[in-house]
């Protein structure tokens, strides 16, 4: 355990999709006295994101939004380092663009980048945080080093079905902030060792109600329990419908 | 006996909106016929051939379900089931 929280004091927070979740978890890994971040988005700001992008603004408008959250952070006195990647995360180059990473969060939008990220981080073995909302629901899964992870969770993603597309659902705006700052807790919990096994929280931001689950590793896990090497991060591993949710 | 069955925002088009629904059974997989008869539609989106779709996880309480006793699960009155699907977005 010492070794792993050596480690992580060592390479940036790698932060994987900046939207209305990447956004707040920069933030507050900013205000957490996080030396190094590299953040990872190839979308631009949009007028139609600003009511839940908050650290972003008019004048952003156009402007990548990695770049645009580097600006934000400066202006409100982040004095550590930052790498801004504006391109999206693809599996061509995953690997290289979280290399070095001491701990990994996403935030993204779709499910084969949340598949593409949880495998990343076991091939670097880095503790990672998965964060997501959709309308009035949130989750946050933090997977402690040798604990479950999200493939223990959701196994794959589904191919072949005819999945219903929840693209468009949309997201509650007070949810995100309040997600994206959850995921960073979780993150600098993991920072700390203080998570000895891997944990879901769930959000109704609706019913204003939170449930945290302890996780087991599933026993069939393909990612946790495989050797580390024995699969490639490669295109045909995420094929899959680039929606929200796929139930 | 009934239980309190959370129904995830994907799924609230079939049961009308409603973020909890009751439903009564004995075991997990009673529950979920029982949902199928009061909404129609929602056991295909929870089950598939083999058992609980793989993007979907069921817990009673905060129990997930694959370390109880998975479909076969009893249940008591007054438990919770919640529906977790995989989602994104932020
Ligand atoms: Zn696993």
């Amino acid at each position: 355990m010492s070794a792993a929280r050596g480690a992580a004091g060592e390479g940036p927070v790698v932060v994987v999709g900046l939207g209305g979740l990447g956004a707040p978890i920069a933030m507050a890994l900013a205000h957490s006295e996080t030396p190094w971040l590299r953040i990872v988005d190839g979308d631009l700001v949009e007028r139609s994101n600003l009511h839940r992008q908050v650290l972003f603004g008019e004048a952003d408008v156009g402007a990548p939004k990695a770049r645009a959250l580097a600006r934000a952070l400066a202006a409100r006195g982040f004095r550590g380092r930052v790498e801004v990647v504006e391109r999206f995360l693809v599996p061509e180059e995953a690997l290289a663009v979280a290399q070095g990473a001491s701990l990994l969060v996403e935030g993204v939008d779709n499910l084969p980048t949340k598949f593409l990220v949880a495998d990343v981080a076991a091939k670097l073995a880095v503790p990672v945080v998965h964060a997501a909302a959709l309308r009035w629901e949130g989750t946050v899964l933090a997977c402690a080093p040798g604990g479950a992870c999200y493939r223990c969770l959701f196994e794959d993603l589904p191919r072949g079905v005819e999945a219903p597309n929840c693209a468009g659902e949309g997201v509650a705006g007070p949810l995100v902030g309040a997600v994206g700052a959850w995921a960073a807790d979780r993150l600098l919990a993991l920072r700390a060792g203080a998570l000895a096994a891997s944990e879901l929280t769930r959000f109704d931001g609706w019913r204003g109600s939170l449930r945290r689950t302890l996780l087991t590793r599933r026993a069939d896990c393909g990612l946790c329990n495989d050797e580390r090497s024995s699969f490639q991060i490669e295109r045909a591993r995420y094929v899959g419908p680039a929606t929200s949710c796929v139930v | 006996m009934s239980v309190t069955v959370r129904i995830p925002t994907p799924l609230r088009t079939l049961t009308a909106g409603h973020d909890e629904v009751a439903a009564e059974g004995a075991t997990v997989a009673e529950l979920i016929e029982d949902l199928e008869r009061r909404h129609p539609g929602l056991r295909d989106r929870i089950l598939d051939e083999k058992g609980v779709r793989r993007f979907i996880n069921l817990f009673l309480g905060d129990e997930d379900i694959r370390f109880l006793d998975g479909l076969g699960t009893a249940v008591k009155a007054g438990d919770a089931l919640s529906i977790v699907p995989a989602i994104a977005g932020g």
